[in-house]
């Protein structure tokens, strides 16, 4: 009986060795990233792919292949025939949308990538203004144009004010009822520079307008934690403060009574980072909370106001009021949108007023 | 039967095939007093001839000598036995014994213990070294091994049994263990299995442990081996059995575990937590050493998408020049370590040190410029080979070396698959193996939350109030953990 299971051990690591794929690192070409545009025929779509060549110095030189079909596998088996090596997808970081196709839905382009399991749910996803093919194709720096947009991307989720976006957050956005998916939009300024632009919001998957970048942390500040950004607030008399927040906390609450009323509790803390001012006394101090706790209130309404306008909801408030009301109706919700009333409070507070006074 | 036996079957004088060795020496004297004539049969390279001369003979020539009874009175050396059974004249002679035959009384046979040790001088342990602690080590003499152990445990309890082995080398070997705290089915087992061996020779304490191991197909020692007596003499405190084999200067303990191989003595001499640090770190660079290759050929042929996009460029661009597959190319830098090492412990020590320039330098750096190995995996099997060697025991270090080698295959074959697959076969053997019938993995499995004090952590000494469970000591309590260690002020005692 051993040694049967020993033979059938020997003989199954024989045979079976055919069966995995070898992709060793420096015989493939790892896409890094992947860009979608609308094709110049109707129907077809244009795909980018950004491939990293290694130089000796650690550099990397940018490759990209382009491909046009209406099947993204197939899109894939053509890249095959431009590229020396096979290309792989399983490294993929960030893959972009040109605004346009953009426009018409990005269901289906998602389907490929959860379908994948070679690639990775933190990857990154990203509307740009023009063709993505530019996009790539441009010269950013030394690590290459994909690891510099991705970067850019996840330095700015971390430390700024961009919201958390990858493909994890985007599926389960996509799939929950009650909510719309947002994604970074990106512009590219010229061949060596490219910025994140502001918010691309979609209703049903679809995009529909940028939310400017000056209104992120606002919008950060509504859907998820630690929003980082610097803002100014203007006191009375005319001076100004720079505020840096570190931490931000926000809280949903309906009113028992009237469910269409809903009160959004922010908590913000930061630092006073810049004063114009002769010096900070504990009422300046005081004063700048307020002016900032009223700026925060009215920006996040508008926002809300705005949301509720364009009839999306990117905030997910459906989603909450799914969690708290029992046999909620989704149709119901979709007509009554437009009569939810909001409240927004901002509770903010100074932590540090900087080391000498 | 032995080689005596079939002789005496042929020729009843036994003296013939002594004679034929050179060293055989036979003479005659003549008592003064008596007048009686007195044989001496002896082995000149087995006795010491100033004890023969200076107490035996002057007392065997000038008092009167009638009977061999007589020897015992005139002579003054407490060994002195006297035997009728020409079968002992074999085991006395070569144990260094000098057969006295009496011509008034011829059916007996006399001996005398003048043994002739040749021992080597007391020296530092090489293999287990440790900066502070004891510098003794076992030597090759049974003899002083045991008193170097006896002197650590000056107790009556300490019991000794001795055994011979080898039907050619006749090895002394002794079983030692605490009557009281050892639990005897350890005992008796070590006992049973001792008289069992059907052997030749036995050149070394190896040959008992591969004769004892409950499974010597495996590639881990089932006996610790020790040159250290402290080590012995700890151990057999904590209800262990330890074997002292007559030739061999390293001393078997039994049962053992898994986690003893990575304990080095000095532990126990060093502060708990540098020494419970010292042990995680050596825990790490083994499983390190095992799957690092492995690791690099898994994720570098099939699972691109695990290596962190900052470190692919270095990968791929070492990588570059380099015609052989991955696979090839540990293989290449495995084998060069292996033969480094092997080169370097057969070649004697002045000449090995030139090992380490050819091997560390030339072939290290000529083989990343040649583009034969990428420099990221000389690193990996450089920094692997070095956390093979931080195993204390040398025979645990070389099994490390050898297992790395499965990993390696199956990670070129099925990928980190592979290596999940190596690890489950690599834990159901080790859960499988006993040692003395003893669970080998113990404390983790079974797991002993209690027996984990001294194990991948060492707890301070007076938390190790209590005997591993696993062993079934008779008395399972060392010492009283509240009495062991009490810090009073000074002012306090002197007020009481």
């Amino acid at each position: 009986m051993k040694k049967r299971i020993v033979i059938l051990l020997i003989a199954a690591s024989i045979c079976l060795t055919g069966c995995v794929e070898k992709k060793i690192v420096d015989e493939i070409n790892i896409a890094i990233a992947a860009g979608f545009d609308s094709g110049d025929e109707k129907d077809k779509f244009k795909t980018t792919f950004l491939m990293q060549d290694f130089m000796k110095d650690m550099s990397v030189q940018n490759r990209t292949i382009t491909t046009e079909g209406n099947l993204r596998r197939e899109v894939l088996s053509d890249a095959h025939k431009q590229s020396p090596a096979p290309v792989v997808v399983g490294g993929m970081r960030l893959t972009l949308y040109e605004k346009s196709l953009a426009e018409t839905g990005l269901g289906e382009y998602v389907d490929t990538y959860q379908r994948d399991a070679s690639i990775g749910t933190r990857i990154y996803f990203a509307t740009t203004e023009g063709k993505t093919e530019d996009a790539l194709k441009a010269d950013y720096g030394l690590q290459g144009n994909g690891s510099f947009i991705s970067d850019m991307i996840e330095h700015n989720i971390r430390q700024g004010d961009v919201p958390k976006t990858n493909l994890a957050v985007f599926l389960h956005d996509y799939y929950q009822q009650g909510k719309d998916v947002y994604l970074p939009h990106l512009k590219k300024i010229d061949d060596q520079n490219i910025d994140i632009a502001g918010l691309m919001l979609f209703k049903d998957a679809k995009a529909l307008f940028v939310l400017p970048s000056e209104k992120l942390f606002y919008f950060k500040l509504l859907v998820d934690q630690y929003s980082k950004g610097d803002f100014t607030v203007t006191l009375d008399n005319s001076e100004k403060a720079s505020i840096h927040s570190i931490i931000s906390k926000h809280k949903f609450k309906i009113e028992k009574k009237d469910p269409t009323h809903l009160t959004i509790n922010i908590k913000v803390k930061g630092n006073i980072k810049e004063y114009t001012g002769h010096s900070l006394s504990p009422s300046r101090i005081k004063e700048i909370s307020k002016e900032l706790e009223n700026k925060v209130e009215k920006e996040c309404y508008e926002l809300v106001e705005k949301f509720k306008e364009e009839n999306i909801d990117p905030v997910g408030f459906g989603a909450f009021y799914k969690t708290k009301i029992r046999h909620f109706d989704f149709e119901k919700w979709k007509e009554s949108y437009g009569d939810l009333t909001v409240d927004v409070n901002c509770d903010a507070a100074i932590l540090e007023t900087g080391a000498i006074y | 039967m032995s080689i005596w036996d079939k002789f005496k079957k042929n020729n009843n004088d036994w003296q013939t095939l002594l004679k034929q060795s050179t060293d055989y020496q036979s003479t005659y004297y003549i008592n003064t007093k008596t007048n009686n004539r007195f044989d001496f049969h002896f082995f000149s390279t087995l006795i010491d001839e100033q004890i023969v001369q200076e107490s035996a003979l002057p007392a065997l020539l000038n008092e009167e000598l009638h009977t061999l009874d007589d020897i015992k009175k005139i002579v003054p050396i407490a060994d002195v036995q006297i035997s009728k059974d020409p079968s002992d004249i074999e085991q006395k002679i070569f144990n260094g014994y000098v057969l006295i035959t009496l011509d008034s009384d011829k059916n007996r046979y006399g001996f005398i213990a003048a043994q002739k040790e040749i021992v080597r001088g007391l020296s530092q342990p090489e293999i287990e070294f440790s900066v502070i602690g004891p510098k003794e080590a076992f030597v090759e003499s049974i003899g002083q091994n045991l008193n170097l152990i006896r002197k650590r445990l000056p107790i009556k309890e300490l019991i000794s049994e001795e055994f011979t082995v080898g039907s050619l080398s006749k090895t002394r070997v002794a079983v030692l263990h605490i009557e009281g705290i050892t639990n005897s089915e350890n005992v008796e087992t070590v006992k049973q299995r001792l008289t069992n061996i059907e052997i030749d020779s036995i050149s070394d304490s190896s040959y008992i442990v591969e004769l004892l191991s409950d499974n010597s197909n495996s590639l881990f020692p089932q006996l610790l081996d020790t040159e250290r007596p402290d080590r012995v003499a700890a151990i057999l405190s904590e209800g262990k059995v330890a074997i002292v084999v007559d030739g061999s200067p390293h001393v078997l303990i039994a049962p053992t575990t898994l986690i003893e191989f990575f304990s080095a003595f000095e532990d126990y001499f060093l502060n708990w937590i540098v020494a419970s640090f010292f042990r995680l770190v050596r825990v790490f660079a083994v499983i390190f050493s095992i799957l690092v290759t492995p690791i690099y050929v898994a994720a570098l042929t099939y699972h691109f998408e695990l290596i962190p996009s900052d470190l692919l460029g270095t990968l791929v661009t070492s990588r570059r020049a380099i015609p052989l597959p991955p696979i090839l190319e540990a293989l290449f830098l495995e084998l060069t370590i292996e033969l480094l090492r092997e080169a370097g412990a057969r070649l004697p020590t002045k000449v090995g040190q030139t090992i380490g320039i050819v091997g560390g330098i030339v072939i290290g750096t000529a083989s990343v410029e040649a583009g034969l190995t990428s420099n990221v995996l000389l690193i990996f099997v450089a920094l692997g080979a070095l956390g093979s060697f931080t195993t204390p025991v040398y025979k645990m270090s070389n099994t490390i070396r050898l297992l790395r080698f499965p990993f390696l295959l199956f990670a070129q074959l099925w990928g980190v698959l592979g290596i999940v697959f190596c690890f489950c076969i690599l834990t159901a053997h080790l859960l499988r193996l006993t040692s003395l019938g003893r669970p080998f993995l113990a404390p983790i499995y079974p797991l002993r939350i209690k027996d984990m004090k001294d194990s991948i952590i060492r707890s301070p000494l007076q938390d190790m109030s209590s005997r591993p469970t696993v062993l079934r000591t008779q008395n399972p309590k060392r010492f009283n953990k509240k009495k062991a260690k009490k810090v009073n002020d000074i002012d306090e005692e002197s007020a009481k």
